[in-house]
């Protein structure tokens, strides 16, 4: 977990949305997604793969690769870079 | 089932301007796209929430959007968002995982405008996190504003390589360096064909000088051969590039960096169009398949129309002028436009891309791949990131008698993710191309099978 990559200060983002990542209290500002959020708080790594168990993040950012895919609430698998964070989202990593 | 008279699949710039031209002639169109928000990755707004400052708001991609979907919406277009179309199993009938659930559209025309995603070159260590593609570092940065690094190499090739190179350094990111196996001399050579499209060369020029003024150093002739990190990115190894932008061996250069963007042109996103039985043909130019189309656009499904980037790379500009015409032959095909007014109507808009097709085939020249770019990657390199499988896995399928794409694909897995081998699929053939010492025509693709976009898998994933 490195420090949290810096959000630009030319837009005024939503109010605030918390959500937990593995157990874990983030912060995110309503509109931005998962992925977004969890960057700005430091946290790059959003799954380990299936096989070897390598640390896996964002790559396409476009909702074409599903690198990102996290799961939300215990049910549903979502791209992270795609899916806006909501308040009170518990969001887990999953080893696909 | 919901009825339309024109289904258009993409509301970037080619969906949203065939959607225009067909509304305003009088055909009731619905637009659907897997996105929350329309404009496509270049036109694409900022979330609802958000409330960009002034000189943001004026952003011209962002100011391109607006009037985009402001005619859209004047015309009558029906859009619905996060809604994905993934395949058709009867003729007119698109299958579309929309957020109230499945849903069936039948329509009297279809057009497809699914736009294109980064071409990714694999090298070790390009599955860490913190390393991005190049349109994925763009899209965290305009559509959310939060940067992918601190210190980033960038590395690639194309337009699109320039384009970010300076908007990241914009914002504030230590851009180290700017890698580009093309020689310095390439984006000069496509100056002349851009002289009739200056508002192109101005933004050219004004990305370039930006750079230069923030002191970018941008390395021509070089090319990206490793990422390392032990759980995250921590540096890029750079190497010379000769010819065949081959690494030269002793040339080694470490960055330091928290990220790396890469991106090598970009990639038709064909998946639906094939699913929907559209042929395609192999253009060596962009080193890529395309649907093959009529003058006006339309595949080989009649009724089914291709266009903008996911017909073959060639930009906005070109996109929004194939969708103009594909709209307006739809509204022509459906009784609502004498040929005449349709002629009359297209004129302007086929003028533009017989100009724009002199830069199109500049820049396919000056940034066309060459082979030893592939060579970065070594037996333990991940090939298909979604099953992990690596060229050594690869190799030895190839030497089980794996000699198509297909047959690797079943021997292997890869291409058999998520991701549905839009990340790998190319680099794959490639590799495979030069491996058995065929075309990458004669070696052709593996069939194509719904859904275009996992919309079904997803649950079977959350399952495991």
């Amino acid at each position: 977990m490195g420090d949290g990559l810096p959000r630009l200060p030319d837009v005024q983002r939503g109010y605030d949305v918390h959500f937990t990542f593995n157990g874990d209290s983030i912060r995110a500002r309503a509109g931005e997604t998962i992925a977004a959020a969890l960057l700005a708080a430091g946290r790059r790594t959003l799954r380990h793969s299936a096989r070897s168990g390598a640390p896996r993040g964002l790559f396409c950012g476009m909702g074409v690769c599903f690198d990102c895919v996290v799961m939300i609430d215990g049910s549903e698998c979502v791209r992270a870079c795609v899916t806006p964070a909501a308040d009170g989202m518990i969001v887990t990593s999953v080893s696909a | 089932m919901t009825s339309t008279e024109l289904l258009v699949v993409g509301a970037g710039p080619a969906g949203l301007a065939t959607a225009i031209e067909s509304a305003k002639a009088g055909v009731r169109v619905l637009v659907v796209d897997d996105n929350l928000r329309p404009g496509g990755q270049i036109y694409r707004q900022l979330p609802a929430e958000f409330e960009p400052t002034l000189p943001l708001r004026r952003k011209a991609d962002f100011r391109n959007g607006r009037a985009l979907m402001a005619e859209a919406d004047a015309a009558g277009v029906e859009l619905r968002l996060g809604s994905t179309a993934w395949g058709s199993f009867e003729a007119n009938v698109m299958e579309v995982a929309s957020p109230a659930g499945p849903e069936r559209i039948r329509s009297e025309r279809t057009v497809l405008a699914a736009g294109a995603h980064d071409r990714a070159v694999p090298v070790p260590g390009w599955t860490l996190p913190g390393v991005f593609t190049v349109g994925g570092a763009q899209a965290l940065l305009k559509n959310q504003r939060v940067l992918p690094g601190r210190r980033m190499v960038i590395a690639g090739v194309g337009p699109l390589l320039l384009v970010v190179a300076s908007q990241l350094s914009e914002a504030g990111v230590d851009v180290v360096a700017v890698v580009e196996p093309a020689s310095r001399w390439a984006a000069l050579s496509i100056l002349p064909a851009l002289a009739h499209e200056w508002p192109l060369l101005a933004d050219g020029i004004r990305y370039r000088t930006s750079l230069m003024r923030r002191g970018v150093r941008w390395m021509s002739r070089a090319v990206l051969t490793r990422i390392e990190g032990d759980q995250e990115v921590t540096a890029a190894i750079v190497s010379r590039a000769d010819e065949r932008w081959r690494p030269v061996p002793g040339t080694e250069r470490r960055f330091e960096v928290d990220a790396v963007a890469l991106g090598y042109g970009l990639l038709p996103s064909l998946e639906l169009a094939r699913v929907c039985g559209c042929a395609v043909e192999y253009d060596a130019g962009q080193r890529a398949w395309r649907p093959i189309r009529s003058v006006h656009f339309e595949s080989t499904v009649p009724g089914t129309f291709v266009v903008g980037d996911g017909a073959g790379i060639a930009g906005a500009i070109v996109a929004a002028q194939e969708g103009r015409i594909a709209g307006l032959t739809v509204a022509n095909q459906l009784g609502r436009l004498t040929l005449e007014e349709t002629d009359r109507r297209r004129a302007p808009y086929l003028n533009r891309l017989l100009r724009l097709d002199r830069c199109r085939r500049a820049i396919d020249r000056a940034f066309a791949l060459r082979e030893g770019i592939f060579d970065a990657a070594g037996a333990a390199t991940i090939a298909c990131r979604c099953e992990e499988v690596s060229f050594g896995d690869l190799a030895e399928a190839v030497q089980d008698g794996a000699d198509t794409p297909a047959m690797l694909k079943s021997f292997t897995r890869a291409g058999m993710g998520p991701c549905q081998g839009r990340m790998c699929a190319a680099s794959t053939t490639e590799w495979l191309a030069r491996r058995t010492g065929q075309s990458i025509e004669a070696l052709g693709l593996p069939p194509a099978a719904p859904p275009a976009k996992p919309v079904v898998s997803l649950e079977a994933l959350a399952a495991e």
